[in-house]
Protein backbone atom coordinates (compact mmCIF):
# COMPACT_ATOMS: atom_id res chain seq x y z
CA UNK A 1 0.00 0.00 0.00
CA UNK A 2 2.61 2.46 1.18
CA UNK A 3 4.75 1.60 -2.29
CA UNK A 4 1.91 2.55 -4.46
CA UNK A 5 1.75 5.26 -2.32
CA UNK A 6 5.27 6.71 -2.87
CA UNK A 7 4.83 5.69 -6.55
CA UNK A 8 1.84 8.33 -7.36
CA UNK A 9 3.86 10.68 -5.12
CA UNK A 10 6.59 10.44 -7.40
CA UNK A 11 4.61 10.92 -10.06
CA UNK A 12 2.92 13.73 -8.95
CA UNK A 13 5.58 15.69 -8.05
CA UNK A 14 7.55 14.71 -10.81
CA UNK A 15 5.41 15.80 -13.43
CA UNK A 16 4.54 18.92 -11.06
CA UNK A 17 8.68 19.42 -11.25
CA UNK A 18 8.68 19.12 -14.83
CA UNK A 19 5.85 22.37 -15.01
CA UNK A 20 7.88 24.92 -12.73
CA UNK A 21 11.30 24.04 -14.86
CA UNK A 22 10.91 26.05 -18.07
CA UNK A 23 9.77 28.81 -15.50
CA UNK A 24 12.22 28.32 -13.44
CA UNK A 25 14.75 28.46 -16.23
CA UNK A 26 13.55 32.02 -17.71
CA UNK A 27 13.01 33.12 -13.60
CA UNK A 28 16.49 35.12 -14.20
CA UNK A 29 15.29 37.26 -17.09
CA UNK A 30 12.10 38.42 -15.11
CA UNK A 31 14.05 40.27 -12.61
CA UNK A 32 15.49 42.85 -15.40
CA UNK A 33 14.28 46.64 -15.35
CA UNK A 34 13.39 46.09 -18.76
CA UNK A 35 10.92 43.88 -18.59
CA UNK A 36 9.37 44.44 -15.15
CA UNK A 37 9.39 48.50 -16.51
CA UNK A 38 9.31 47.93 -20.15
CA UNK A 39 6.75 48.44 -22.88
CA UNK A 40 5.59 45.37 -25.01
CA UNK A 41 7.13 45.57 -28.62
CA UNK A 42 6.11 43.00 -31.53
CA UNK A 43 2.50 42.12 -29.94
CA UNK A 44 4.44 41.16 -26.52
CA UNK A 45 7.14 38.49 -28.75
CA UNK A 46 10.18 41.17 -26.95
CA UNK A 47 10.14 44.08 -25.05
CA UNK A 48 8.54 44.39 -21.25
CA UNK A 49 5.23 43.36 -19.57
CA UNK A 50 4.67 46.85 -17.44
CA UNK A 51 1.36 47.43 -18.83
CA UNK A 52 0.53 43.54 -17.96
CA UNK A 53 1.75 44.00 -14.26
CA UNK A 54 0.39 47.38 -13.45
CA UNK A 55 -3.39 45.72 -14.87
CA UNK A 56 -2.56 42.85 -13.19
CA UNK A 57 -1.81 44.56 -9.54
CA UNK A 58 -4.76 47.15 -10.43
CA UNK A 59 -7.38 44.10 -10.76
CA UNK A 60 -5.98 42.08 -8.26
CA UNK A 61 -6.37 45.02 -5.72
CA UNK A 62 -9.75 45.77 -6.85
CA UNK A 63 -10.85 42.50 -6.33
CA UNK A 64 -9.62 41.77 -3.35
CA UNK A 65 -10.59 44.81 -1.64
CA UNK A 66 -13.92 44.81 -2.59
CA UNK A 67 -14.52 40.97 -1.63
CA UNK A 68 -12.74 41.92 1.79
CA UNK A 69 -14.95 44.63 2.05
CA UNK A 70 -17.33 42.90 1.27
CA UNK A 71 -16.83 39.55 2.58
CA UNK A 72 -16.73 41.00 6.10
CA UNK A 73 -19.76 42.09 7.20
CA UNK A 74 -21.28 39.20 5.22
CA UNK A 75 -19.02 36.53 7.04
CA UNK A 76 -19.90 38.54 10.73
CA UNK A 77 -23.64 38.40 9.93
CA UNK A 78 -23.04 34.73 9.16
CA UNK A 79 -21.43 33.42 12.22
CA UNK A 80 -23.88 34.52 14.67
CA UNK A 81 -26.94 33.79 13.09
CA UNK A 82 -27.44 31.07 10.62
CA UNK A 83 -29.06 32.65 7.25
CA UNK A 84 -30.86 29.94 5.02
CA UNK A 85 -30.69 32.57 1.32
CA UNK A 86 -27.37 33.89 2.10
CA UNK A 87 -26.12 30.52 2.81
CA UNK A 88 -27.33 28.93 -0.55
CA UNK A 89 -26.59 32.31 -2.44
CA UNK A 90 -22.49 31.64 -1.44
CA UNK A 91 -22.66 28.27 -1.95
CA UNK A 92 -24.47 29.15 -5.88
CA UNK A 93 -21.93 31.59 -6.03
CA UNK A 94 -19.29 29.01 -5.15
CA UNK A 95 -20.25 26.68 -7.38
CA UNK A 96 -20.53 28.61 -10.45
CA UNK A 97 -17.35 27.52 -13.14
CA UNK A 98 -14.81 30.05 -14.11
CA UNK A 99 -15.73 30.71 -17.36
CA UNK A 100 -19.99 31.20 -16.77
CA UNK A 101 -18.75 33.67 -14.14
CA UNK A 102 -16.94 35.35 -16.89
CA UNK A 103 -20.54 35.02 -19.22
CA UNK A 104 -21.76 36.32 -15.80
CA UNK A 105 -19.73 39.24 -14.86
CA UNK A 106 -20.04 40.63 -18.80
CA UNK A 107 -23.39 40.35 -18.36
CA UNK A 108 -23.63 42.85 -15.18
CA UNK A 109 -20.79 44.43 -15.52
CA UNK A 110 -19.85 45.01 -19.00
CA UNK A 111 -23.02 45.54 -20.43
CA UNK A 112 -25.70 45.83 -17.73
CA UNK A 113 -23.89 48.50 -15.75
CA UNK A 114 -22.21 49.71 -18.53
CA UNK A 115 -19.11 49.73 -17.29
CA UNK A 116 -17.67 48.09 -20.73
CA UNK A 117 -14.62 46.21 -21.13
CA UNK A 118 -12.11 47.72 -18.54
CA UNK A 119 -10.59 46.85 -15.29
CA UNK A 120 -13.22 47.83 -12.97
CA UNK A 121 -15.31 45.23 -14.65
CA UNK A 122 -12.54 42.22 -14.46
CA UNK A 123 -11.70 43.61 -10.91
CA UNK A 124 -15.43 43.29 -9.80
CA UNK A 125 -15.91 39.99 -11.46
CA UNK A 126 -13.23 38.63 -9.32
CA UNK A 127 -14.20 40.06 -6.34
CA UNK A 128 -17.31 38.05 -7.11
CA UNK A 129 -15.81 35.19 -7.45
CA UNK A 130 -13.35 34.76 -5.07
CA UNK A 131 -15.47 36.03 -2.38
CA UNK A 132 -17.26 32.97 -1.10
CA UNK A 133 -14.03 31.88 -0.53
CA UNK A 134 -12.73 35.05 1.55
CA UNK A 135 -16.13 34.19 3.84
CA UNK A 136 -15.43 30.76 4.56
CA UNK A 137 -11.94 32.17 5.86
CA UNK A 138 -13.29 34.68 7.91
CA UNK A 139 -16.18 33.04 8.69
CA UNK A 140 -14.02 30.44 10.51
CA UNK A 141 -12.32 32.79 12.21
CA UNK A 142 -15.24 34.41 13.24
CA UNK A 143 -16.88 31.23 15.38
CA UNK A 144 -13.62 30.61 17.18
CA UNK A 145 -14.49 33.83 19.09
CA UNK A 146 -15.93 32.02 22.05
CA UNK A 147 -19.33 32.52 22.79
CA UNK A 148 -19.25 33.73 26.03
CA UNK A 149 -17.15 36.84 24.75
CA UNK A 150 -20.82 38.35 23.69
CA UNK A 151 -22.28 38.76 27.24
CA UNK A 152 -18.68 38.67 28.90
CA UNK A 153 -18.80 42.89 26.40
CA UNK A 154 -21.84 43.71 27.05
CA UNK A 155 -21.53 43.45 30.90
CA UNK A 156 -18.31 45.76 30.97
CA UNK A 157 -20.55 48.34 28.88
CA UNK A 158 -19.41 47.56 25.02
CA UNK A 159 -22.22 47.97 22.34
CA UNK A 160 -22.52 45.20 19.96
CA UNK A 161 -20.45 47.65 17.34
CA UNK A 162 -17.60 48.47 20.10
CA UNK A 163 -17.48 44.48 20.55
CA UNK A 164 -17.36 43.97 16.81
CA UNK A 165 -14.33 46.63 16.16
CA UNK A 166 -12.66 46.67 19.12
CA UNK A 167 -12.48 42.77 20.30
CA UNK A 168 -13.65 40.36 17.70
CA UNK A 169 -11.91 41.80 14.43
CA UNK A 170 -8.64 42.34 16.28
CA UNK A 171 -8.89 38.93 17.72
CA UNK A 172 -9.88 37.83 13.68
CA UNK A 173 -7.31 39.28 12.39
CA UNK A 174 -4.74 36.11 11.35
CA UNK A 175 -7.46 34.16 9.77
CA UNK A 176 -8.43 37.68 7.61
CA UNK A 177 -4.90 38.22 6.71
CA UNK A 178 -5.01 34.25 5.07
CA UNK A 179 -8.00 35.19 3.97
CA UNK A 180 -6.50 37.66 2.27
CA UNK A 181 -3.45 36.53 1.13
CA UNK A 182 -5.48 32.56 -0.07
CA UNK A 183 -7.46 35.86 -2.13
CA UNK A 184 -4.94 37.22 -3.37
CA UNK A 185 -3.25 33.84 -5.06
CA UNK A 186 -6.68 32.86 -6.15
CA UNK A 187 -7.25 36.09 -8.01
CA UNK A 188 -4.19 35.98 -9.51
CA UNK A 189 -4.55 31.86 -10.90
CA UNK A 190 -7.77 33.00 -12.20
CA UNK A 191 -7.74 33.85 -16.05
CA UNK A 192 -11.26 32.76 -17.56
CA UNK A 193 -13.35 35.15 -16.09
CA UNK A 194 -10.86 37.75 -17.42
CA UNK A 195 -11.19 37.24 -20.91
CA UNK A 196 -14.71 38.91 -21.75
CA UNK A 197 -14.63 41.50 -19.01
CA UNK A 198 -11.29 43.26 -18.81
CA UNK A 199 -10.54 43.00 -22.86
CA UNK A 200 -7.02 42.63 -24.36
CA UNK A 201 -5.15 46.00 -24.65
CA UNK A 202 -2.29 46.65 -24.18
CA UNK A 203 -1.76 50.14 -23.98
CA UNK A 204 -0.21 51.70 -20.44
CA UNK A 205 -2.64 51.90 -17.27
CA UNK A 206 -2.17 55.42 -16.83
CA UNK A 207 -3.27 56.47 -20.35
CA UNK A 208 -6.49 54.73 -19.73
CA UNK A 209 -7.27 54.94 -16.16
CA UNK A 210 -10.04 52.79 -14.17
CA UNK A 211 -12.21 52.41 -16.93
CA UNK A 212 -10.17 51.35 -20.00
CA UNK A 213 -9.41 48.01 -20.99
CA UNK A 214 -5.97 46.15 -20.17
CA UNK A 215 -4.53 42.73 -20.07
CA UNK A 216 -3.83 41.00 -16.43
CA UNK A 217 -0.59 38.77 -16.94
CA UNK A 218 -2.65 35.39 -16.60
CA UNK A 219 -4.77 36.38 -20.24
CA UNK A 220 -0.96 37.78 -21.26
CA UNK A 221 0.02 34.22 -20.83
CA UNK A 222 -2.67 32.96 -22.64
CA UNK A 223 -2.72 35.30 -25.56
CA UNK A 224 1.26 34.27 -26.19
CA UNK A 225 0.73 30.77 -26.10
CA UNK A 226 -2.30 30.16 -27.61
CA UNK A 227 -2.69 33.07 -30.53
CA UNK A 228 0.81 34.28 -31.28
CA UNK A 229 3.62 31.48 -32.69
CA UNK A 230 6.77 31.07 -31.23
CA UNK A 231 6.02 32.80 -28.08
CA UNK A 232 6.87 30.18 -25.22
CA UNK A 233 9.64 31.98 -23.64
CA UNK A 234 7.92 35.17 -23.41
CA UNK A 235 5.13 32.52 -22.16
CA UNK A 236 6.88 31.18 -19.41
CA UNK A 237 8.82 34.40 -18.41
CA UNK A 238 5.05 36.29 -17.95
CA UNK A 239 4.08 33.09 -16.08
CA UNK A 240 6.68 33.10 -14.13
CA UNK A 241 6.04 36.87 -13.01
CA UNK A 242 2.41 35.70 -12.10
CA UNK A 243 3.72 33.67 -9.83
CA UNK A 244 6.12 35.86 -8.46
CA UNK A 245 2.29 38.71 -8.19
CA UNK A 246 0.43 35.88 -6.83
CA UNK A 247 3.23 35.08 -4.02
CA UNK A 248 3.69 38.64 -3.55
CA UNK A 249 1.69 39.04 -0.36
CA UNK A 250 3.27 35.47 1.30
CA UNK A 251 6.98 36.77 1.14
CA UNK A 252 5.74 39.74 1.93
CA UNK A 253 3.98 38.60 5.53
CA UNK A 254 6.94 35.77 6.24
CA UNK A 255 9.75 38.28 5.48
CA UNK A 256 7.93 41.11 7.83
CA UNK A 257 7.25 38.28 10.63
CA UNK A 258 11.07 37.32 10.39
CA UNK A 259 12.17 40.95 10.55
CA UNK A 260 9.81 41.56 13.64
CA UNK A 261 11.77 38.61 15.10
CA UNK A 262 15.46 39.54 14.81
CA UNK A 263 14.62 42.60 16.06
CA UNK A 264 13.17 40.75 18.81
CA UNK A 265 16.54 39.27 19.00
CA UNK A 266 18.27 41.96 18.50
CA UNK A 267 16.82 44.41 21.40
CA UNK A 268 17.07 41.40 23.63
CA UNK A 269 20.75 41.21 23.09
CA UNK A 270 21.46 45.20 23.02
CA UNK A 271 19.02 44.88 26.74
CA UNK A 272 21.45 42.44 27.93
CA UNK A 273 24.53 43.19 27.18
CA UNK A 274 23.95 47.03 28.75
CA UNK A 275 22.07 45.75 31.75
CA UNK A 276 22.90 42.27 32.85
CA UNK A 277 21.86 42.37 35.58
CA UNK A 278 18.29 44.07 35.53
CA UNK A 279 16.20 41.49 36.94
CA UNK A 280 12.85 43.95 35.43
CA UNK A 281 13.87 42.54 32.31
CA UNK A 282 14.99 39.09 33.12
CA UNK A 283 12.80 37.58 35.74
CA UNK A 284 10.11 39.45 35.73
CA UNK A 285 8.80 42.35 38.59
CA UNK A 286 11.08 42.79 41.96
CA UNK A 287 9.76 40.64 45.10
CA UNK A 288 9.05 43.51 47.43
CA UNK A 289 7.94 41.29 49.95
CA UNK A 290 8.16 38.09 50.97
CA UNK A 291 4.47 37.56 49.83
CA UNK A 292 4.63 38.79 46.45
CA UNK B 1 -22.28 61.17 21.32
CA UNK B 2 -21.98 62.22 17.24
CA UNK B 3 -19.02 59.52 17.12
CA UNK B 4 -21.10 56.73 18.93
CA UNK B 5 -23.71 57.55 16.24
CA UNK B 6 -21.32 57.32 13.25
CA UNK B 7 -20.19 54.11 14.93
CA UNK B 8 -23.06 52.74 15.07
CA UNK B 9 -23.89 53.61 11.72
CA UNK B 10 -20.62 52.40 10.08
CA UNK B 11 -21.61 49.38 11.86
CA UNK B 12 -25.36 48.71 11.52
CA UNK B 13 -25.59 49.50 7.77
CA UNK B 14 -22.84 47.34 5.65
CA UNK B 15 -24.19 44.21 8.22
CA UNK B 16 -27.42 44.78 6.57
CA UNK B 17 -26.09 45.92 2.93
CA UNK B 18 -23.10 43.60 2.25
CA UNK B 19 -25.50 40.59 2.47
CA UNK B 20 -28.12 42.16 0.65
CA UNK B 21 -25.87 43.16 -1.84
CA UNK B 22 -24.54 39.53 -2.60
CA UNK B 23 -28.16 38.39 -3.31
CA UNK B 24 -28.74 40.89 -5.48
CA UNK B 25 -25.51 40.46 -7.31
CA UNK B 26 -27.05 36.84 -8.20
CA UNK B 27 -30.48 37.61 -8.72
CA UNK B 28 -29.24 40.45 -11.25
CA UNK B 29 -26.94 38.46 -13.14
CA UNK B 30 -29.06 35.65 -13.29
CA UNK B 31 -31.88 37.88 -14.89
CA UNK B 32 -29.09 39.21 -17.45
CA UNK B 33 -27.94 35.87 -18.37
CA UNK B 34 -31.33 34.88 -18.75
CA UNK B 35 -31.94 38.01 -21.21
CA UNK B 36 -28.81 37.48 -23.32
CA UNK B 37 -29.75 33.70 -23.71
CA UNK B 38 -33.29 35.25 -24.94
CA UNK B 39 -30.95 37.00 -27.85
CA UNK B 40 -30.92 33.52 -29.26
CA UNK B 41 -34.83 32.97 -29.86
CA UNK B 42 -35.05 36.19 -30.81
CA UNK B 43 -32.73 35.87 -33.61
CA UNK B 44 -33.72 32.51 -34.53
CA UNK B 45 -36.53 31.87 -37.46
CA UNK B 46 -39.47 31.34 -36.28
CA UNK B 47 -39.00 27.51 -35.00
CA UNK B 48 -41.20 25.17 -32.86
CA UNK B 49 -39.66 24.69 -29.32
CA UNK B 50 -39.21 20.90 -30.31
CA UNK B 51 -37.27 21.43 -33.12
CA UNK B 52 -34.93 23.86 -31.36
CA UNK B 53 -34.68 21.08 -28.95
CA UNK B 54 -33.74 18.61 -31.50
CA UNK B 55 -30.88 20.73 -32.97
CA UNK B 56 -29.25 20.98 -29.66
CA UNK B 57 -29.10 17.50 -29.70
CA UNK B 58 -27.20 17.08 -33.09
CA UNK B 59 -23.47 17.12 -33.60
CA UNK B 60 -23.37 19.81 -36.13
CA UNK B 61 -22.27 23.27 -34.55
CA UNK B 62 -21.97 25.41 -37.48
CA UNK B 63 -23.73 28.71 -35.80
CA UNK B 64 -23.55 30.99 -38.85
CA UNK B 65 -25.88 28.35 -40.74
CA UNK B 66 -27.89 28.24 -38.23
CA UNK B 67 -26.88 24.77 -36.63
CA UNK B 68 -26.98 24.97 -32.71
CA UNK B 69 -25.82 21.31 -31.94
CA UNK B 70 -24.16 20.56 -28.80
CA UNK B 71 -23.65 17.03 -28.74
CA UNK B 72 -20.17 16.82 -29.68
CA UNK B 73 -19.08 18.89 -27.34
CA UNK B 74 -21.05 17.70 -24.55
CA UNK B 75 -19.45 14.39 -25.07
CA UNK B 76 -16.36 15.87 -25.27
CA UNK B 77 -16.47 17.71 -21.56
CA UNK B 78 -17.40 14.33 -20.55
CA UNK B 79 -15.41 13.05 -21.58
CA UNK B 80 -12.26 14.39 -20.88
CA UNK B 81 -13.39 15.04 -16.85
CA UNK B 82 -13.91 10.92 -17.21
CA UNK B 83 -10.54 10.51 -18.42
CA UNK B 84 -8.76 12.99 -16.06
CA UNK B 85 -10.63 11.75 -13.06
CA UNK B 86 -9.46 7.75 -14.43
CA UNK B 87 -5.54 9.43 -14.25
CA UNK B 88 -6.20 12.14 -11.07
CA UNK B 89 -8.08 9.78 -8.47
CA UNK B 90 -5.92 6.95 -7.91
CA UNK B 91 -2.90 8.70 -7.72
CA UNK B 92 -4.33 11.32 -5.45
CA UNK B 93 -5.89 8.85 -3.40
CA UNK B 94 -2.33 6.52 -2.89
CA UNK B 95 -0.68 9.81 -2.51
CA UNK B 96 -2.90 10.82 0.60
CA UNK B 97 -2.75 7.66 1.64
CA UNK B 98 0.96 7.57 2.22
CA UNK B 99 1.15 11.36 3.77
CA UNK B 100 -1.76 10.70 5.87
CA UNK B 101 -0.36 7.24 7.62
CA UNK B 102 3.04 6.29 6.43
CA UNK B 103 5.23 9.26 5.08
CA UNK B 104 7.73 10.60 8.09
CA UNK B 105 5.56 13.19 10.05
CA UNK B 106 8.14 16.36 9.15
CA UNK B 107 8.13 15.11 5.52
CA UNK B 108 4.38 15.15 5.29
CA UNK B 109 4.00 18.24 6.73
CA UNK B 110 6.25 19.63 3.36
CA UNK B 111 4.33 17.36 1.10
CA UNK B 112 1.11 19.06 1.97
CA UNK B 113 2.35 22.77 1.63
CA UNK B 114 3.90 21.84 -1.67
CA UNK B 115 0.50 20.68 -2.65
CA UNK B 116 -1.22 23.66 -1.27
CA UNK B 117 2.09 25.16 -3.88
CA UNK B 118 0.69 23.24 -6.82
CA UNK B 119 -2.93 24.04 -6.12
CA UNK B 120 -2.34 27.79 -6.44
CA UNK B 121 -0.77 27.67 -9.71
CA UNK B 122 -2.51 28.91 -12.55
CA UNK B 123 -4.48 26.91 -14.77
CA UNK B 124 -2.81 28.83 -18.03
CA UNK B 125 0.54 27.91 -17.00
CA UNK B 126 -0.15 23.98 -16.81
CA UNK B 127 -2.21 24.33 -20.51
CA UNK B 128 0.93 25.95 -21.33
CA UNK B 129 3.38 23.09 -20.04
CA UNK B 130 0.95 21.06 -22.14
CA UNK B 131 1.37 22.72 -25.29
CA UNK B 132 4.78 23.50 -24.96
CA UNK B 133 5.86 20.17 -23.54
CA UNK B 134 3.57 17.65 -23.29
CA UNK B 135 2.26 17.86 -27.04
CA UNK B 136 5.60 17.96 -29.21
CA UNK B 137 6.44 15.14 -26.79
CA UNK B 138 3.52 13.35 -27.98
CA UNK B 139 3.34 14.47 -31.43
CA UNK B 140 6.99 12.77 -31.58
CA UNK B 141 4.87 9.30 -31.05
CA UNK B 142 1.50 9.78 -32.25
CA UNK B 143 0.42 11.44 -35.33
CA UNK B 144 -1.49 14.33 -33.66
CA UNK B 145 -0.18 15.71 -30.18
CA UNK B 146 -3.71 17.21 -29.68
CA UNK B 147 -6.54 15.31 -28.70
CA UNK B 148 -8.62 13.31 -25.86
CA UNK B 149 -5.32 11.95 -24.43
CA UNK B 150 -3.76 15.49 -23.70
CA UNK B 151 -6.61 17.30 -22.46
CA UNK B 152 -7.23 14.07 -19.33
CA UNK B 153 -3.55 14.63 -18.84
CA UNK B 154 -3.31 17.98 -18.25
CA UNK B 155 -6.85 17.84 -16.85
CA UNK B 156 -5.54 15.46 -14.00
CA UNK B 157 -2.66 17.71 -13.28
CA UNK B 158 -5.00 20.66 -12.93
CA UNK B 159 -7.31 18.67 -10.74
CA UNK B 160 -4.25 16.70 -8.58
CA UNK B 161 -3.26 18.71 -5.88
CA UNK B 162 -6.97 20.24 -4.94
CA UNK B 163 -7.93 16.53 -4.84
CA UNK B 164 -5.01 14.98 -2.94
CA UNK B 165 -5.45 17.85 -0.32
CA UNK B 166 -9.11 16.92 -0.16
CA UNK B 167 -8.99 13.16 0.45
CA UNK B 168 -5.93 14.31 2.77
CA UNK B 169 -8.63 16.19 4.76
CA UNK B 170 -11.25 13.51 4.35
CA UNK B 171 -8.88 10.53 5.81
CA UNK B 172 -7.65 12.32 8.81
CA UNK B 173 -10.59 14.12 10.48
CA UNK B 174 -11.21 11.81 13.21
CA UNK B 175 -9.57 8.90 11.78
CA UNK B 176 -7.61 8.09 15.61
CA UNK B 177 -11.16 6.12 16.83
CA UNK B 178 -11.02 3.53 13.73
CA UNK B 179 -7.33 3.49 13.27
CA UNK B 180 -7.36 2.38 17.25
CA UNK B 181 -9.92 0.20 16.84
CA UNK B 182 -8.44 -1.59 14.00
CA UNK B 183 -5.20 -2.05 16.46
CA UNK B 184 -7.15 -3.07 19.15
CA UNK B 185 -8.34 -6.06 17.01
CA UNK B 186 -5.07 -7.09 15.44
CA UNK B 187 -5.35 -5.06 12.09
CA UNK B 188 -2.11 -4.14 10.41
CA UNK B 189 -1.53 -0.28 9.80
CA UNK B 190 -2.78 -1.17 6.49
CA UNK B 191 -5.34 -4.02 6.85
CA UNK B 192 -7.39 -1.09 9.35
CA UNK B 193 -6.99 1.52 6.28
CA UNK B 194 -8.16 -0.37 3.61
CA UNK B 195 -10.91 -2.70 6.09
CA UNK B 196 -11.59 -0.06 8.21
CA UNK B 197 -11.52 3.29 7.69
CA UNK B 198 -12.65 3.10 3.65
CA UNK B 199 -15.52 1.15 3.62
CA UNK B 200 -16.67 3.87 6.58
CA UNK B 201 -15.60 6.98 4.72
CA UNK B 202 -16.91 5.76 1.28
CA UNK B 203 -19.35 8.19 0.78
CA UNK B 204 -17.67 11.37 1.68
CA UNK B 205 -14.46 10.24 -0.81
CA UNK B 206 -17.76 10.19 -3.66
CA UNK B 207 -18.87 13.41 -2.45
CA UNK B 208 -15.33 14.29 -3.30
CA UNK B 209 -15.16 12.54 -6.35
CA UNK B 210 -18.04 14.17 -7.65
CA UNK B 211 -17.08 17.85 -5.87
CA UNK B 212 -13.75 17.34 -8.36
CA UNK B 213 -15.68 16.36 -11.45
CA UNK B 214 -17.72 19.44 -10.84
CA UNK B 215 -14.61 21.56 -11.33
CA UNK B 216 -13.28 19.76 -13.92
CA UNK B 217 -16.35 20.40 -15.87
CA UNK B 218 -15.49 23.56 -14.97
CA UNK B 219 -11.81 23.81 -16.01
CA UNK B 220 -11.73 25.83 -19.42
CA UNK B 221 -8.11 27.27 -20.61
CA UNK B 222 -6.30 24.44 -19.55
CA UNK B 223 -7.95 22.28 -21.41
CA UNK B 224 -8.72 24.50 -24.29
CA UNK B 225 -4.67 25.24 -25.06
CA UNK B 226 -4.22 21.01 -25.53
CA UNK B 227 -7.57 19.57 -26.84
CA UNK B 228 -6.63 21.08 -31.06
CA UNK B 229 -10.41 22.65 -30.75
CA UNK B 230 -12.42 20.51 -33.77
CA UNK B 231 -15.85 19.90 -32.73
CA UNK B 232 -16.11 16.89 -33.54
CA UNK B 233 -17.34 13.44 -31.38
CA UNK B 234 -14.56 12.72 -29.61
CA UNK B 235 -13.87 9.12 -31.87
CA UNK B 236 -10.12 8.62 -30.46
CA UNK B 237 -7.74 9.19 -27.89
CA UNK B 238 -5.85 11.46 -30.59
CA UNK B 239 -8.51 13.16 -31.95
CA UNK B 240 -8.79 16.86 -31.97
CA UNK B 241 -12.55 17.53 -29.81
CA UNK B 242 -13.61 20.45 -28.24
CA UNK B 243 -15.16 21.11 -24.65
CA UNK B 244 -18.15 22.99 -23.93
CA UNK B 245 -16.20 26.18 -22.05
CA UNK B 246 -13.77 26.24 -24.70
CA UNK B 247 -16.70 27.00 -27.39
CA UNK B 248 -17.51 29.86 -25.24
CA UNK B 249 -14.04 31.41 -24.92
CA UNK B 250 -13.21 30.75 -28.24
CA UNK B 251 -16.48 32.12 -29.99
CA UNK B 252 -17.33 34.41 -27.46
CA UNK B 253 -15.29 37.86 -29.10
CA UNK B 254 -16.78 37.49 -32.74
CA UNK B 255 -20.33 36.09 -31.70
CA UNK B 256 -23.40 37.75 -33.32
CA UNK B 257 -26.51 38.08 -32.48
CA UNK B 258 -28.28 34.28 -31.86
CA UNK B 259 -24.44 33.19 -31.65
CA UNK B 260 -23.97 35.17 -28.51
CA UNK B 261 -27.23 33.90 -27.03
CA UNK B 262 -26.60 30.24 -28.15
CA UNK B 263 -23.17 30.81 -26.11
CA UNK B 264 -25.05 31.70 -23.31
CA UNK B 265 -27.26 28.92 -23.52
CA UNK B 266 -23.91 26.78 -23.11
CA UNK B 267 -22.35 29.23 -20.18
CA UNK B 268 -26.20 28.19 -18.25
CA UNK B 269 -25.69 24.27 -19.53
CA UNK B 270 -22.55 24.30 -17.85
CA UNK B 271 -23.11 25.34 -14.77
CA UNK B 272 -26.24 23.51 -14.61
CA UNK B 273 -24.68 20.41 -15.18
CA UNK B 274 -22.36 21.06 -12.16
CA UNK B 275 -25.04 22.27 -10.05
CA UNK B 276 -26.34 18.86 -10.83
CA UNK B 277 -22.90 16.84 -9.70
CA UNK B 278 -22.92 19.24 -6.75
CA UNK B 279 -26.20 18.34 -5.63
CA UNK B 280 -25.53 14.73 -5.91
CA UNK B 281 -22.29 15.43 -4.13
CA UNK B 282 -24.06 16.77 -1.09
CA UNK B 283 -26.75 14.16 -1.61
CA UNK B 284 -23.93 11.16 -1.40
CA UNK B 285 -22.39 12.58 1.57
CA UNK B 286 -25.16 12.42 3.87
CA UNK B 287 -25.31 8.77 3.51
CA UNK B 288 -24.60 6.83 6.48
CA UNK B 289 -23.38 3.25 7.16
CA UNK B 290 -24.06 3.18 10.52
CA UNK B 291 -26.95 4.75 12.37
CA UNK B 292 -25.04 7.78 14.86
CA UNK B 293 -26.76 6.67 17.91
CA UNK B 294 -27.17 2.96 18.30
CA UNK B 295 -23.95 2.49 15.99
CA UNK B 296 -26.20 -0.35 14.10
CA UNK B 297 -26.15 -1.16 10.36
CA UNK B 298 -28.91 1.32 8.43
Amino acid sequence: MNRLGILSILIVFSSYASIFAPMFRELPQVFSVSYIFGSPQDLGLAGGVAPMLQATVVVLSISVLVAASLGLPVAIVLSRSENVWLRSALDLLAGIPSIVFGLLGHAVFVQGLGFGYSLLSGGLTLACMILPFFIRVAEDGFRLIPQSYSPLASSLGFTEASRTFRIEIPLVMPSLVTGFILSWMRAAAETAALLFTAGYSIRPVEGIGLFGSGRPLSVHVFELSMNIGGADDMAWRSAGLLMLVSFSFILLLRVSSAIRKLRQILLRAYQKEIFPKNIYLENGPKKRSSCD
Amino acid sequence: MWSKVWVTFLYKIPLKVAPALVILFLLFGFALVLKETSLFFHFRSTDGVLSILRGFLSTEWYPEEGQYGILAMVLGSLAVVLLALGLSLPLSFFSAISIVFFLPRTLAAALQQLLQLFAGIPSVMIGLFGLVTLIPALSSTMPIGFGLASAGIILAIVLLPHTCIQICEVIENQCTDIMLSGQSLGFSRSGSIVRLLIPERLPILCQTILLAASRGLGETLAVMMVAGNIVNLPSGLFEPFRTLNATIALEMPYAAEAHRGSLFILGVLTFMLVLVLRGIARGVGRIRFLDSDTGDRI
